[in-house]
């Protein structure tokens, strides 16, 4: 089910998965909170997972009840999270609600000593954030972040292949999220629209940028090694017009301290281009969602190289020549490399929750989860307030962690 | 273009160059040993300065000769001259290079002898069959005329033979005797040895359900087929077959078993995808061209025909091969 062996060679934070031989026959005792449509896609996972066992579903919405049930049917449901957390039988809490119930209801959740996943934007404000990744290292307790890409098999070895150099520097990332829709969902008669379509409302979600720039901005950072410290930006409502409260429509530029820049656009009205981000190095473009890498110039050919290498070692060698590099019919496309070798199976997010069961059973919070997580909430809550008040922002003191180039105000 | 260079044993000097042409990427390893040359220029070249010294700037002209004969063949380029007949010959007698005018010619020529398979109007307009046939040329004027609006010229099966040719003549030149050109893992020169055996070894992957009696891998085959499988596979099974080039060169269609790429045929218009490669062995690379294309296209009898004219046992083209 795991190919951590692999993994954990590229990704420290697979460390996750060090001790699983030594779990095995332990359960993580999962609540679920929200079990939405995005919670259901997650307890699908949980419940496929032998060390996992679904205890609690809490909503107030009764047919999420029926449907969590349908998957877990052996959980008790609650209707108010509280309850859920007094409940003793439950480890741990996935958080799947609106974006701006995680700040209560995690700090709560820690507060109850469980350990905690919670779906990204991680909370609504820099400061709600901020506190959330403070009770965290407080409680001692396990805090995933739902950022999926970190245990993506495509992210994680294009970001190795970045890393090694192979690509030579990074000089720009530009990360869009294209769709053609208005993100409306079906309001049934038990429900308001608020409840349902709480990403339209500017009260309780930043729309594109916690919903959609979340996932892509920490491809940045992790690519880059760095936090942006500056951003700016604009957004605007300009075609999905009805009942809509958050922008359709946005442009941020996040800056490096060397001057590379973090590009994020998303328009809700073309889905042409899809998503996908680009990170664009001297020698070579990695396109991860696509599974892709480009060469700048064309690379030496392995038969020649190792050619040389049995010229050094005096060997008359055979020169492997695989199939024609050729391509015919085509002008000059640069077709790329695939990043796999195989078709990509998921988005990380199987691997992402069996992490976080591993985590809860042994106890351990494996390096860098929490903290990519906490800045891909902050960078696009900075770029949201960039774009409200039309200014360019720098990252605030108050809100930084002892992470990559940012110092805590507390170590200064 | 980028290149590194190697020196070893005994005033040896290799280098190793690369470059993206003609779609592809082109590869040239080249050698020389300076003990050697010195002795044979010191009566005829007062030069101190080595041979070695010269490679990189063989290998630059070398990169600049393909260029050029891309930059007038290339049917992409809406520049090239190739893509300026194909727009106005319907329309009147366009004025040729006499460069081109002799290549068209010369690939005229390969249809009859290959009995139709080898056709550079395999890709005119709404599949049109008789392209061939609807071509004039006027040598005194040179120029060339198309009969009928479909028409279109596509150098893309030869042009890289054609290149080979050049590149091997200006290694003579450059009094270069030990080289490997590769273009595209399709077209393979090798000039004289490699450093440490005689020939060039190169293995070529094909399919291990490959009927072997369809690979020209004779007479000069060396080892065995041994099996190995090609990463990034659907997962069948790969083999590799081996040939020993001396001073001659190698050209394959069809080689791309991870995705077959189909070629299409002149006579039927349809697209031929054998199960294996078909490599043709010769001493002129743009021949290898001409018929690896061929018999991969081929019917069986033909295919029988074609190869024993690769043979150098008979047929129209045997004077060409010799």
């Amino acid at each position: 089910m795991i190919t951590g062996g692999v993994l954990l060679a590229t990704s420290p934070w697979f460390s996750a998965f060090s001790e699983q031989q030594h779990t095995r026959g332990e359960k993580a005792r999962i609540g679920i909170i929200g079990p939405g449509s995005r919670g259901q896609h997650l307890m699908g996972f949980l419940a496929a997972n032998p060390k996992v066992e679904i205890v609690a579903v809490c909503d107030v919405f009764q047919p999420s009840i029926d449907a969590a049930l349908a998957i877990a049917p052996a959980a008790t449901a609650y209707t108010d999270y509280r309850k859920l957390l007094d409940d003793k039988a439950v480890d741990a809490v996935v958080i799947t609600t609106p974006l701006y119930l995680h700040h209560r209801m995690a700090l709560d959740a820690f507060d109850a000593g469980k350990h905690v996943f919670c779906e990204k934007a991680i909370a609504y404000s820099l400061e709600e954030t901020h506190a959330i990744y403070q009770r965290y290292q407080q409680s001692g307790k396990v805090f995933f972040v739902g950022q999926q890409r970190l245990f993506d098999p495509r992210y994680i070895h294009a970001i190795e292949m970045v890393h090694s150099g192979e690509f030579g520097v990074v000089s720009g990332i530009r990360a869009f999220w294209h769709r053609n829709n208005d993100w409306r969902r079906p309001v049934p008669d038990t429900a308001t629209d608020e409840q349902i379509n709480w990403r339209l409302y500017s009260a309780y979600s930043k729309g594109i940028m916690t919903e959609l720039a979340c996932h892509q901005l920490q491809i940045g950072t992790w690519a880059m090694r760095e936090i942006p410290d500056k951003v700016m930006g604009h957004g605007a409502i300009t075609f999905w017009k009805e009942k809509r409260e958050v922008y359709d429509n946005v442009s941020c530029i996040y800056q490096f301290d060397n001057g590379v820049k973090l590009n994020f656009d998303s328009v809700l009205s073309n889905k042409f281009y899809g998503l996908e981000e680009q990170i664009l190095c001297n020698k070579g473009t990695i396109e991860p969602e696509k599974s892709k890498y480009y060469y700048e110039e064309i690379p030496p050919a392995p038969a020649f190289l190792q050619m040389l290498n049995d010229v050094e070692n005096a060997l008359f060698g055979s020169m492997p020549f695989a199939g024609t590099s050729w391509v015919p019919e085509t002008a000059n496309v640069n077709e790329g490399y695939y990043l796999l070798d195989r078709k990509p199976e998921g988005d990380g997010t199987s691997l992402m929750l069996e992490a976080f069961a591993e985590a809860v059973i042994t106890r351990k919070q494996p390096p860098l989860i929490a903290e990519e997580g906490y800045y891909a909430t902050q960078l696009c809550l900075l770029g949201h307030q960039a774009m409200v008040e039309e200014r360019s922002l720098v990252f605030p003191d108050e809100f930084k962690l002892d992470y990559l180039n940012h110092k805590a105000p507390e170590s200064l | 273009m980028e290149y590194v260079q190697k020196s070893f044993g005994q005033g040896n000097t290799l280098v190793y160059a690369w470059f993206a042409a003609m779609h592809t990427r082109v590869d040239i390893a080249l050698w020389t040993n300076d003990n050697h040359n010195k002795q044979e220029r010191s009566n005829d070249s007062p030069s101190d300065l080595s041979h070695s010294v010269f490679l990189p700037t063989i290998v630059a002209n070398i990169q600049q000769e393909v260029k050029r004969v891309e930059t007038f063949a290339n049917r992409f380029d809406p520049d090239s001259e190739l893509s300026r007949i194909n727009r106005m010959a319907f329309e009147q007698p366009v004025t040729v290079s006499e460069e081109l005018f002799a290549l068209l010619t010369e690939c005229m020529t390969y249809t009859p002898l290959t009995l139709g398979y080898f056709d550079i109007t395999i890709n005119s307009f709404n599949g049109f069959k008789q392209g061939i046939h609807n071509i004039t040329t006027d040598p005194l004027n040179r120029t060339i005329r198309f009969l009928h609006p479909d028409v279109q010229l596509d150098l893309s099966g030869y042009i890289k033979g054609y290149v080979l040719r050049a590149i091997r003549n200006m290694l003579e030149q450059e009094g270069i005797s030990n080289a490997l050109v590769n273009m595209g893992n399709s077209s393979i020169l090798a000039l004289g040895n490699h450093p440490h055996g005689e020939g060039w070894k190169i293995s070529l992957p094909v399919p291990a359900s490959t009927d072997k009696t369809t690979l020209l891998n004779t007479p000069a085959s060396f080892g065995e087929t041994k099996a190995s499988k090609e990463p990034g596979t659907s997962g069948e099974a790969y083999e590799t077959n081996d040939f020993l080039l001396l001073n001659e060169c190698l050209s394959t269609s069809g080689n791309r078993p991870d995705r077959p790429w189909p070629v299409l045929n002149p006579s039927t218009h349809e697209a031929t995808q054998r199960s294996a490669p078909v490599s043709a062995r010769t001493t002129d690379p743009a021949l290898g061209e001409v018929l690896s294309t061929a018999l991969y296209l081929a019917e069986e009898e033909d295919y029988l025909y074609l190869n024993q004219i690769v043979m150098g046992t008979g047929g129209p083209l045997k004077s060409v091969l010799t």
